[in-house]
């Protein structure tokens, strides 16, 4: 870097619904961050200008941003249809496109690159599992100094930072399945400012591990410091064979990402994918052993993307009968379907929901107009036995009577005859009053009638 | 808004024409008949908690329960004899005074007020050892 002095690295990147942006002056001794920049997505512009003006400012600039994109792998093929970079021997970092949303970019990194360049002086023949937390994913690679022999992304969205660690320790043991081996040690990187989640990770993880922490744009800026280290880590469109050690093809390269954000075809057939996914990597898992690490996925919506190293899960199958139609027409077809069965679904729900309500109200509604009537028939019952004990008086003193609402039947000693039969047919006009005469000169009364 | 539904696929028109056709048979109806059933309740309740309140009790009516029953009518008279016979019918005995005929009348006024249950048949009175006995049937609700 012939004028390093006034080289200067723009760095920056998206995380929900900001941008953040950084720039940083390169001397020998290092890099001297400036002021990070903060923008809302809907700032866009501003946010672009903002680079432009720094790429205007400086005259020798690099614009350096990170894929945070999860549809990517380090396998051990190049794939010239896809953005790759190599950043091992004969590892590369494959992903399906850069995308950067038309933000200036020149270069582009791998969160996968940042992650080896920043342990590769530590590697030795042991296996060493390098972890790098990137806007709530983990980029986990297993790695010894020769080779790195496996790589997954994990999200680690809504979870805590408990389990976090125990997902740290599940990739470990999924890796076991796979290889039989435990990494001896651990290494992680966490970009995120997050104090709770390395003391947590100390403490769930048994093993040794080693925690450091840095912001991405740091770490953009060491990517973007040295045109070597910067040559062998950014991701390309493609994979030209290029001399490693020219400088100007970097920024020929650089030139191209930042002006074309060339995107290779999306259109690889699944059996592609897969098959990809078999010469990509180790060369010789099985079914059973992928299904593993992609058990261990999570919150991911687009996880059906990242199958470039794995088979496809049930979870995906399931996700892809919805997703795989890619035609206007069978996605208008299926929408249609969705559509036209929500309102059979809530006319369904609704009427099971009414059939239930009505039957149970019905139910409640037939008790309480039980009760009122059984209220009423007793009431007149009370009427009624309170009518004949008060005709009867002191005239008479009942022996037996069946009292109802349809009639009434009496008997008793009467000792004022008249009054009794009186006030008895005052109150029932068409009863039958009879007398008889008993023999201890006392008279027996008896009473029927309809009420 | 037609046009949408004209190039809908077959499968989908069906699907909507079922919707439609279950929505004003089935749960429109439905739900009219639910709303007038919670009308007709709240009438009777309304209706059964005025006459509740004329008598002093507070509170909803009990499900029966013989024990219970049997205890408070006890309160009231000399003796009570609760039995049960089929269908969730109970027979009744009490032996009261004489004296006691409006006690009794007051009570079987508000007998549905207080239990849910209502008396099947004749009220059968007889003189028994000076006391006068009544026997008569109660069914549950």
């Amino acid at each position: 870097m012939g004028n390093q002095q006034q080289y200067v690295t723009i760095t920056h990147y998206k995380e929900r619904e900001f941008y953040f942006l950084n720039h940083a002056i390169q001397t020998h001794d290092g890099f001297i961050p400036k002021e990070m920049e903060q923008f809302h997505e809907s700032e866009k512009e501003k946010f672009i200008e903002r680079i432009k003006e720094l790429q205007s400012k400086y005259p020798n600039v690099q614009v350096a941003s990170i894929s945070l994109e999860e549809n990517q792998i380090v396998t051990d093929r190049e794939d010239k249809n896809k953005a790759s970079a190599e950043i091992f021997k004969d590892n590369y970092v494959v992903q399906n496109s850069i995308d950067v949303g038309n933000t200036p970019t020149t270069l582009y990194f791998s969160p996968f690159a940042v992650l080896y360049e920043e342990y590769k002086n530590k590697l030795d023949s042991k296996l060493t599992l390098l972890i790098g937390l990137f806007n709530r994913k983990l980029y986990m690679m297993f790695a010894t100094d020769d080779k790195i022999h496996q790589s997954w992304i994990i999200g680690t969205r809504g979870l805590t930072e408990k389990q976090v660690a125990e997902r740290v320790y599940k990739s470990m043991k999924a890796y076991y399945k796979i290889s039989y081996k435990f990494a001896d040690h651990i290494e992680m990187l966490v970009t995120d400012d997050s104090p709770k989640l390395l003391k947590v990770l100390r403490e769930e993880l048994s093993l040794n591990i080693l925690l450091t922490q840095n912001s991405i744009h740091n770490l953009l800026h060491h990517m973007g410091g040295e045109h070597k280290r910067t040559l062998s880590s950014f991701i390309r469109t493609s994979m030209p064979k290029v001399e490693p050690k020219r400088a100007p093809q970097v920024e020929e390269s650089a030139e191209r990402i930042g002006n074309s954000l060339a995107r290779p075809s999306f259109e690889e057939s699944l059996a592609e994918r897969e098959n990809s996914l078999r010469e990509g990597f180790s060369g010789s898992r099985s079914g059973f052993e992928e299904d593993n690490l992609q058990n261990l996925r999570l919150n991911d919506e687009e996880s059906s993307s990242a199958n470039l190293s794995t088979n496809l899960s049930f979870m995906d199958k399931i996700k892809n009968f919805f997703k795989s139609n890619k035609s206007p027409e069978g996605e208008r077809a299926q929408g249609g379907i969705l559509l036209s069965l929500l309102p059979l679904l809530f006319v369904l729900a609704s009427g099971g929901y009414f059939s239930f309500a009505k039957y149970q109200m019905s139910s409640k509604t037939e008790v309480k107009e039980l009760q009122s009537y059984a209220q009423a028939n007793n009431s007149l019952l009370a009427m009624t036995t309170t009518d004949v004990f008060s005709a009867m008086g002191k005239s008479a003193e009942l022996k037996k009577a069946t009292i109802s609402n349809s009639k009434i039947e009496l008997k008793g000693l009467v000792w004022g005859i008249e009054p009794l039969r009186n006030s008895l047919n005052s109150l029932y006009h068409n009863g039958d009053f009879s007398i008889k005469p008993l023999e201890d000169f006392r008279t027996e009364f008896s009473f029927k009638s309809k009420v | 808004m037609l046009l949408k539904i004209k190039n809908l696929s077959m499968l989908n028109k069906i699907l909507f024409f079922i919707s439609l056709l279950l929505l004003f048979i089935w749960v429109i109806p439905t739900m009219i008949s639910y709303y007038k059933d919670v009308q007709q309740y709240d009438i009777k309740n309304k209706e059964l908690q005025s006459i509740s309140m004329k008598n002093d009790i507070s509170g909803e009516a009990k499900v029966f329960n013989t024990q219970e029953f049997k205890t408070e009518m006890e309160e009231l008279f000399s003796s009570v004899n609760i039995s049960s016979i089929k269908d969730n019918r109970y027979e009744v005995n009490i032996a009261m005074d004489r004296g006691d005929i409006e006690k009794f009348n007051k009570f079987l006024e508000t007998l549905s007020l207080r239990y849910l249950v209502k008396v099947v048949g004749p009220l059968n009175f007889e003189e028994k050892s000076n006391k006068l006995e009544v026997n008569f049937t109660v069914e549950t609700l």
